[in-house]
């Protein structure tokens, strides 16, 4: 009898005390990787794959920060941002620069911060874009005291806004008054303001903040930097310049416009490095740039370089290092290697010791096809990655049949007067074939990783671009002619550039499909655990066949059940995937391509996934503002 | 302007034009379908108001030489317009360009039943 009551009250207890463990239950994604080891991993495993058909919208946000383009409107907008969950509140920043505070469980907007830029105006020079925010705590919080946790948004005129994270108010102790004026150290080639489209990556008590710019307008740009902030001031404490001092008047870029991943237990942070100016012709820069295309690793503290590693020799083909290497323990052969992965637009997996730039699978330099073009002598070799399998092949995948049909012939016409020598072929005058170009292989989402079985996934798209060098003196006449449908300036370079997707009349690529695959890796082997065509390619509305896959920008998230959550595809709509076998097991459709990369937390006891559904034109020319959540029915 | 000698089966294409016009309709104005606003769509608006139109034609003008060429296009257009709504993964309009195929095969039978005669 007694041992009833006790039982009784103890179930009574456990009732009671119930919903307030689930409510202290919170998984963070807390960075615009999830961690800032570049991971893309939640721990939360509500959502398993047995239950994952139930998923269903839980709720739904238009933020009205969109542009659909159109005579005098401002250009259509690029929302990429991952949204952030942390603090108890879910964080997400909009193409017109504006930050929303919204209530995990509900959508309900807490407070908006919106940055005063010259990007809201609808005849706004630069377009509205925007890859998300950064979000630093102060380890050892004042209490009372204000700006203990901010968010940092960056605007396309190399502003940084640090804003309290909790009342949505400037921090007036950062900057000057709460915003930095980060293009105060854009004193070379200023040809354009820094960028801060992506946002920092967070270090301790320190910021380190990379820019982008524009491609292709001037050879003289602004060379490459990345500086280590101050959190509480901005302050600036170090700075790298990615082009050697003796050049940087003369050569642009290799700058850092994508996330970078920190090791924060090795003091370490990793920069993917861009290519050079000019993107396509280098024979003004034949001199030794070491991070130009590469994965840098530096001293989070003090800016020195701890290694460096080239992923392209001289460049010429705009294979920026786009992506956060991912930052992964290894086992292997009994010891355990402190890795990262560093996807790349060229569809090469490069395993690397994260401590010392070492590989972890064996780089091969290989011999590459010569350039004719007369000033340019491209790098004899290049490293290629056979383990783990690349994300796209070595070769043209051949004519697409229908498409050559259709066209009446163009394709096969085309191609045979185009050079194609296979991968590194560099660029011509009479146009080079180049696969994979500068939209890759794998894009800025970069790839996600299990670090609990070292199971690694990556979206990659199978794209063929034509490149054609155009001498000075032609391009200036063509452009008289035709305009900015000549091509790319490369102000100050003897060859302006035209590159252009390899399609026949009727828009349809010449290439055979897939045009974008899901793969995975065990990277305890390399080995290659599946690759599926991934998404659907929508054109018109039609819908074309799963087997063709679809172009993808955006990454993959895993969960520890056993998912992997995604957008990414021309098709707009976001899918679940089982991580062990490839297939999709659940799809919904939201009202643009969610290039941004997903975001999974818990709150209250609850799993969301959390997509912010925006678009590119460089996917679909379909745009939203859509911020959606999906959670499992009550 | 006579009367039809097509009976039901005309009638039948004429309920599945106008259901697949308002389908079409529906999903060009709703962001929700994934497919508003796309030209896939205004392929269909247009030929769904095209059989309609075509099919009323018919329904007035009874069997004659027009009236059958009239209806050789609505063949093409049921066909078309059901791939279009397999492309555009609309099980609905593809549903309704069904309706259309049996209505169009009740005026073969019809035709063929009136010629027995």
């Amino acid at each position: 009898m007694k041992n009833r009551f006790s039982r009784r009250v103890c179930l009574l207890a456990a009732a009671l005390l119930l919903p307030e463990a689930a409510g202290a239950e919170s998984q963070d994604w807390s960075d615009f990787n999830g961690n800032a080891m570049g991971q893309k991993y939640s721990t939360a495993s509500q959502i398993t794959p047995a239950n994952v058909k139930n998923l269903g919208v839980a709720w739904s946000l238009h933020t009205g920060d969109v542009s659909y383009g159109g005579a005098g409107k401002m250009p259509k907008t690029q929302w990429q941002a991952t949204p952030l969950f942390v603090n108890n509140t879910v964080y997400v920043s909009t193409p017109f620069f504006r930050v929303f505070a919204i209530e995990p469980d509900t959508g309900k907007v807490k407070w908006i911060y919106a940055a005063k830029t010259m990007s809201n105006a609808p005849n706004a020079k630069f377009r509205g874009r925007n890859r998300g925010i950064a979000y630093w705590a102060a380890a050892n919080p004042v209490a009372g005291q204000n700006c203990q946790k901010m968010l940092y948004l960056g605007t396309v005129e190399g502003l940084l806004h640090a804003i309290d994270a909790d009342t949505g108010q400037l921090c007036q102790g950062f900057g000057n008054r709460g915003i930095l004026n980060v293009n105060q150290w854009n004193t070379i080639n200023p040809k354009f303001p820094f960028e801060l489209n992506q946002p920092p990556v967070v270090y301790k008590d320190m910021l380190v903040l990379g820019w982008a710019g524009i491609d292709s307008q001037w050879q003289a740009s602004p060379p490459g930097s990345v500086f280590g902030l101050d959190a509480r001031t901005g302050t600036k404490r170090w700075d790298f310049q990615t082009v050697p001092e003796n050049m940087r008047h003369k050569i642009g870029t290799a700058n850092v416009w994508a996330a970078m991943s920190v090791d924060v237990k090795n003091g370490m942070v990793y920069l993917p490095v861009s290519s050079p100016e000019n993107n396509f012709y280098g024979g003004d820069r034949l001199q030794d740039m070491p991070y130009a295309t590469s994965v840098t690793a530096l001293h989070a503290d003090t800016g020195q370089v701890a290694w460096v590693r080239q992923l392209v020799h001289h460049d010429l083909w705009d294979l920026d290092t786009n992506s956060a290497p991912t930052l992964v323990d290894i086992p292997k052969d009994g010891r355990t290697i402190p890795a990262l992965v560093q996807a790349t637009k060229q569809g090469f997996l490069f395993v690397l010791n994260r401590l010392t730039g070492e590989p972890v699978y064996p780089i091969v330099e290989k011999s590459v096809p010569k350039s004719n073009v007369p000033g340019e002598i491209a790098s004899a070799t290049q490293p290629w990655v056979p383990n783990p399998a690349p994300t796209v092949g070595d070769r043209f995948p051949g004519i697409f049949k229908l498409a050559d049909w259709a066209g009446g012939g163009q394709c096969s016409r085309d191609y045979a007067r185009y050079r194609d020598e296979g991968r590194f072929t560099p660029p011509s005058t009479d146009g080079t074939v180049v696969m994979p170009p500068t939209a890759g292989g794998v894009e800025w989402g970069g790839g996600a990783v299990d670090p609990t079985t070292q199971t690694y996934v990556v979206n990659s798209s199978n794209l063929v671009r034509i490149y054609q060098l155009i001498a000075r003196n032609e391009f200036n006449a063509l452009e008289k002619k035709i305009g900015s449908a000549a091509g790319s300036p490369n102000i100050g370079s003897p060859y302006a550039s035209r590159t252009f997707n390899f399609f026949n009349k009727w828009g349809m690529p010449c290439w055979n499909p897939p045009y974008g695959t899901l793969s995975s890796y065990d990277l305890k082997t390399g080995k290659l655990l599946w690759r599926h065509p991934f998404g659907q390619v929508q054109q018109w509305g039609f819908y074309m066949p799963e087997s063709w896959g679809s172009v993808t920008i955006g990454g993959p998230v895993i969960t520890k059940s056993g998912l992997i959550f995604i957008g990414a595809s021309m098709d707009s709509r976001v899918r679940a995937v089982d991580l062990r076998t490839g297939n999709v097991l659940w799809k919904h459709l939201v009202a643009a391509p969610a290039v941004a990369t997903p975001a999974v937390y818990t709150y209250k006891g609850r799993q969301y996934v959390l997509f912010a559904a925006g678009g590119n034109n460089l996917v679909s020319p379909r745009v939203g503002d859509q911020l959606v959540a999906f959670k499992l029915p009550n | 302007m006579g009367s039809s000698s097509y009976g039901r089966g005309i009638w039948c294409i004429i309920l599945a034009s106008i259901t697949g016009l308002a389908i079409a309709l529906y999903d060009y104005v709703t962001p929700e379908t994934g497919i508003n606003q796309s030209g896939g769509v205004f392929l269909v608006i247009v030929a769904m108001g095209l059989m309609l139109c075509a099919s009323l034609v018919v329904a007035l003008l009874g069997s004659d030489l027009v009236a059958n060429i009239l209806l050789l296009l609505i063949l093409l257009d049921i066909a078309g317009t059901a791939t279009a709504g397999y492309f555009l993964e609309s099980p609905i309009l593809v549903g309704a360009m069904l309706i259309a195929a049996i209505g169009w095969f009740s005026c073969l039978v019809e035709s063929a039943q009136r010629n027995r005669r």
